[in-house]
């Protein structure tokens, strides 16, 4: 057996990936290599071939590296293959989203009224809206789409599903007779209805999938359908059924699914049933999408008029007034309805943070991880917690076994029957909990520890603490000993209401969902900007303002988690990086803190407690650009 | 593949300047190759290097645990799925149980070399060592662990129903009366045909398990009549066993038998190397020097050999009240003799003589030296002498 030479043990350290460790390694290399040269000008050709082979290692070291952190989910950052990631825990990337409302007809006049929102052939029936959520002008064409009714109780908006694949929207007559006063909703959806044939044997040739001539496709709203002829008015029967993924063309039946090509380019894949049908190659297939425009698609409340109706011959005259239109607004999703926001398509990241509400739940739920899951998940919801019985207990023993703690401090701390209601009084704590002490003994209170059971309790805030269609959240001041120490805060009832009708179709267990006040925590931030260079007072006002809105953003419920407090270091990091006229953020000292709680003790803080960021007046100049930095 | 094995025609072969640079791609790519080889290993619990095992983790939906070693992450991850796949099932808690179990096992491994808390030797859980009841009208989950220490868990939120307090605690306690107190929930009460009690493993005398039940004594003075009377061949009933669950009251009053030894006992009844491992968080034995042996003068210049034997320290907490001491055989305070480990002077020693001893072989015993009473010494004597 020849003998192992020393270097295929690896001469070249393990951490030189880049080219200048790289060709460093090489030159110390040389000597025990060869002793027959010594290279000492640049020019040698010897250097040049070194300085090649350095770069081409620095370059598969990069990319080795880059493709470890692309099989991760926290560290993929191409949508191709998150898309492969997210797929294996079922997880499908959103790609472009048409804004979605569900629009109520009320009829007008004193007659009965009939109606008939039914497809033409061409077109569905429309209703528009002439000014952006902005304000600005602009037409927004929404498509009714017949048969579809407002929300049903045995639907959830927590379960990944396509619109389109039980209800037959081309259905060619939806008539609808409304008595005096009488109302029926159906389902809007802005965008453009188009469509794309192409001819059976071709789809074959392209090894069943058909590229279309867009990309702006709402995925969750794309019908395939068969015609003899292009000229026919009808369609063939095949009823082509789409799927979530071609991993679903299981059964022998016609079937879609959108999916992606390498570059990230939305396609329709068709089953290869469609090679099982007999004398089916001189058909044509008709993709039919709605081409959307996004989150400009998004309409506020009752803006939508002008109802145009697809089929020809109706009594009812459009710009007549017979009916009057409203429309929920879908600039915040809501519970238990049909308002979706326009959106882009999903990144990479975006996919990562949005499938950790997906993962291991399997649209059921059970543990704790899933009802946690599925609240964040919850149309309308910016952020939330659930906690159960057992979680609160450990949460409260957490807090007690904590040594960094006073007693005061975890006494304000703990959770209390005031955040979640008190169950049977059945349990040994002391054997239960191995203490030498019963903890909610009256005696010798120390902690709450008797929660009720098969109770989900949730803490949530919806629409930034802001107003929706649903109404106003709830919120009161927690007073304790006279004075007030946070905020309560809930969401409105109908919005809870719809989070549980959104719940009960996942329930795989009798437990009772229950919203709870979560305990609110106002802060603002103190601090003084440093610029590279002396600005303006002009330029330093709107640095100011740059700050405070990169702040808002950062802080939005939306960003932000419950039990998550803000540091200095968050708030330092936020400020330097959202202006490149920033040299540095100065945070204060320990008697001028950058994190301010305003009207609160910071101590009652716990995990069902949110951090919420406030401006304070301009006038209070808490953030501002130093003085000695401003020229005027 | 090598850059060196790419064939080349002879005449390059030959020029040390081309050998030299087929060397030094060999070198620079050797690396490359490495990694491309073992991308794949990424996805392997068990070789995922241990800066990317959280990624990994979070890609499967387990938030990293980091109070334990990645060891224990890796086993935790090989059985996740399958926590997963019952999650809300009483064999997914067990299942998650279980596996927080073990911890203890790969604890110990770290302390016994450092790159073990991240490399995991052993892929195993301790099935059947956790018991799990569901007390669904009164909302709990009872969980208790085969070890006297409640393993840190880590995995039973990802499969506990919603809405049920989970109690866990350690089945085994070591009492002050030197016995392991097991929770008869612990053993299968199906075999035992017991009802749910503490049961008391304590230690069995040889009356308990050793021997046929006595029968009633032949009288002597009058066989004839036994014989003819035969109802008399028959057990005698006040001769009775002990059972082994219920406390041995006759036994319990002298704690003679070493507390150790009486748990290795038990130990190697149940035959289960996670059980002993979990049981045992410290070890009680550990490799130190056997006893010193009295008998041979003058002992105290022999260094004793290394011999597998009780550690003092590392079970202070229920030795505190044992005497080791075998009170028979030691006769001074300041000379223990211990229970443990008997002494045995030569190989041969402990054997009974045969009473129609006839050769003429000298037998060693020890006898007390009459030069100095406090002493004993071995002497050879034949046998009719002993």
């Amino acid at each position: 057996m020849a003998k192992q030479e020393s270097y295929s043990r690896g001469l070249v350290n393990y951490t030189s990936r880049d080219y200048d460790s790289l060709l460093q390694e090489f030159k110390t290399l040389i000597p025990k290599l060869t002793s027959l040269w010594y290279p000492d000008a640049e020019a040698d050709p010897g250097m040049v071939l070194l300085k090649l082979l350095a770069s081409t290692g620095d370059m598969l070291g990069v990319n080795l590296d880059w493709l470890a952190n692309e099989v991760f989910a926290p560290s993929v950052s191409q949508r191709k293959d998150a898309e492969k990631v997210f797929g294996l825990i079922g997880y499908t990337l959103g790609w472009y989203t048409a804004a979605r409302t569900e629009i109520t007809f009320t009829n007008n006049t004193d007659q009965v009224l009939t109606i008939d929102f039914g497809f033409n052939g061409n077109n569905f029936s429309t209703v528009t809206a002439y000014d952006d959520i902005t304000g600005q002008a602009r037409t927004i064409t929404y498509n009714i789409l017949p048969k579809t009714n407002s929300y049903g109780a045995s639907e959830s908006r927590s379960r990944r599903s396509i619109l389109t694949s039980d209800i037959d929207v081309f259905s060619n007559s939806d008539v609808v007779k409304l008595p005096r006063g009488g109302s029926c909703t159906r389902v809007g959806i802005e965008g453009e209805l188009r469509s794309f044939a192409i001819p059976v044997s071709k789809v074959k040739e392209q090894n069943y999938v058909i590229t279309l001539p867009s990309q702006h496709i709402d995925t969750t709203a794309i019908w395939v359908k068969a015609k003899a002829a292009l000229s026919d008015d009808d369609y063939v029967e095949t009823q082509w059924k789409q799927c979530q993924t071609t991993a679903e063309f299981i059964e022998p039946e016609p079937r879609f699914a959108v999916t992606y090509d390498n570059y990230s380019n939305a396609q329709v894949t068709i089953s290869n049933y469609l090679n099982q049908l007999e004398n089916y190659d001189g058909n044509y297939l008709i993709i039919y999408w709605i081409d959307c425009s996004g989150v400009i698609g998004c309409v506020n409340k009752d803006v939508l008029q002008n109802l145009v109706l697809a089929k020809p011959n109706q009594e009812l005259v459009s710009g007549s007034g017979q009916i009057q239109i409203g429309n929920l607004s879908n600039t915040v999703e809501l519970p238990n309805t049909y308002t979706v926001t326009g959106n882009s398509p999903e990144t990479a990241k975006e996919a990562y943070i949005n499938s950790r509400n997906y993962i291991n739940t399997w649209d059921s739920l059970v543990t704790l991880h899933d009802y946690n899951r599925f609240l964040n998940r919850e149309a309308g919801v910016d952020c939330g917690i659930v906690i159960d019985c057992q979680k609160a207990l450990e949460i409260n023993m957490e807090i007690y076994n904590n040594k960094n703690l006073t007693d005061s401090q975890k006494s304000k701390m703990y959770i209390t029957k005031y955040d979640f209601p008190e169950g049977r009084d059945i349990f040994d704590w002391q054997s239960a909990l191995d203490l030498d002490f019963d903890p909610s003994d009256p005696q010798r209170y120390v902690f709450a520890t008797n929660f009720k059971t098969y109770t989900a309790m949730c803490f949530a805030i919806h629409n930034d603490f802001k107003n929706s269609d649903f109404g106003s959240g709830i919120s009161s001041e927690a007073q304790i000993k006279k004075s007030t120490k946070f905020m309560r805060y809930k969401p409105p009832q109908l919005f809870i209401e719809g989070v549980i009708k959104d719940y009960e179709p996942l329930q795989a267990m009798s437990v009772e969902m229950r919203f709870g006040y979560a305990r609110i925590f106002n802060f603002y931030v103190t601090g003084e900007i440093y610029t590279v260079k002396p600005v303006s007072s002009q330029v330093a006002d709107a640095i100011v303002e740059t700050a405070k809105e990169a702040l808002r953003l950062y802080f939005s419920p939306a960003a932000r988690e419950f039990g998550q407090k803000p540091t200095i270091m968050e708030v330092v990091d936020v400020i330097q990086n959202c202006d490149d006229h920033i040299r540095y953020f100065d945070a204060g000292s320990i008697s001028n803190p950058v994190i301010n709680y305003y009207n609160c003790d910071s101590e009652y803080f716990n995990p069902i407690s949110f951090a919420r960021y406030i401006d304070l007046p301009e006038s209070a100049h808490n953030i501002r650009v130093a003085p000695s930095c401003i020229i005027d | 593949m090598r850059v060196s094995d790419i064939p080349i025609p002879e005449v390059y072969r030959e020029s040390s300047d081309f050998r030299f640079f087929l060397k030094w791609f060999d070198a620079a790519l050797d690396k490359v190759r490495f990694d491309t080889e073992n991308l794949v290993d990424l996805f392997d619990p068990q070789r995922c290097p241990e800066n990317l095992l959280w990624m990994l983790a979070e890609t499967m939906g387990y938030k990293y645990d980091d109070r334990l070693p990645a060891a224990f992450c890796r086993l935790v991850l090989l059985y996740f799925m399958s926590m997963i796949r019952y999650k809300g099932s009483k064999s997914g808690v067990t299942l998650a149980a279980e596996v927080n179990l073990a911890q203890h096992n790969i604890i110990d491994y770290g302390k016994e070399k450092e790159i073990l808390n991240n490399r995991l030797e052993d892929t195993s859980i301790p099935v059947n060592s956790v018991y799990v009841t569901a007390h669904t009208p009164e909302g709990y989950i009872d969980v208790v662990y085969f070890s006297d220490k409640k393993p840190i868990d880590a995995c039973i939120e990802y499969v506990r129903p919603l809405g049920m307090y989970c109690f866990q605690h350690s089945g085994v306690t070591f009492n002050v009366r030197n016995k392991i107190s097991l929770d008869a929930r612990l053993t299968n009460i199906n075999d035992a045909r017991i009802s749910e009690k503490m049961t008391r493993v304590g230690h069995y005398s040889r009356d308990d398990y050793a021997r046929m039940q006595k029968m009633y004594d032949v009288p002597q003075v009058a066989p004839d009549y036994y014989m003819q009377h035969p109802k008399k061949h028959a057990n005698d009933t006040d001769d009775v066993r002990h059972k082994a669950w219920e406390r041995n009251q006759k036994f319990e009053g002298e704690p003679t038998v070493n507390a150790g030894y009486r748990a290795m006992y038990s130990l190697q009844l149940s035959n289960n190397e996670h059980i002993t491992k979990s049981l045992f968080t410290e070890p009680i034995f550990d490799l130190g020097y056997e006893p010193q042996d009295v008998t041979v003068e003058p002992y105290s210049s022999l260094k004793p050999d290394w011999n597998l034997r009780y550690n003092l320290t590392n079970e202070p907490g229920f030795i505190y009240d044992v005497s080791t001491l075998d009170e028979d055989r030691s006769e001074y305070a300041t000379r223990p003799r211990p229970a443990v480990n008997p002494i045995m002077a030569q190989v041969g020693d402990a054997i009974a003589i045969p009473e129609d001893a006839t050769d003429n072989a000298n037998y060693r015993v020890t006898e007390t030296d009459p030069n100095s009473e406090n002493y004993k010494k071995l002497v050879d004597k034949p046998a009719e002498e002993i």
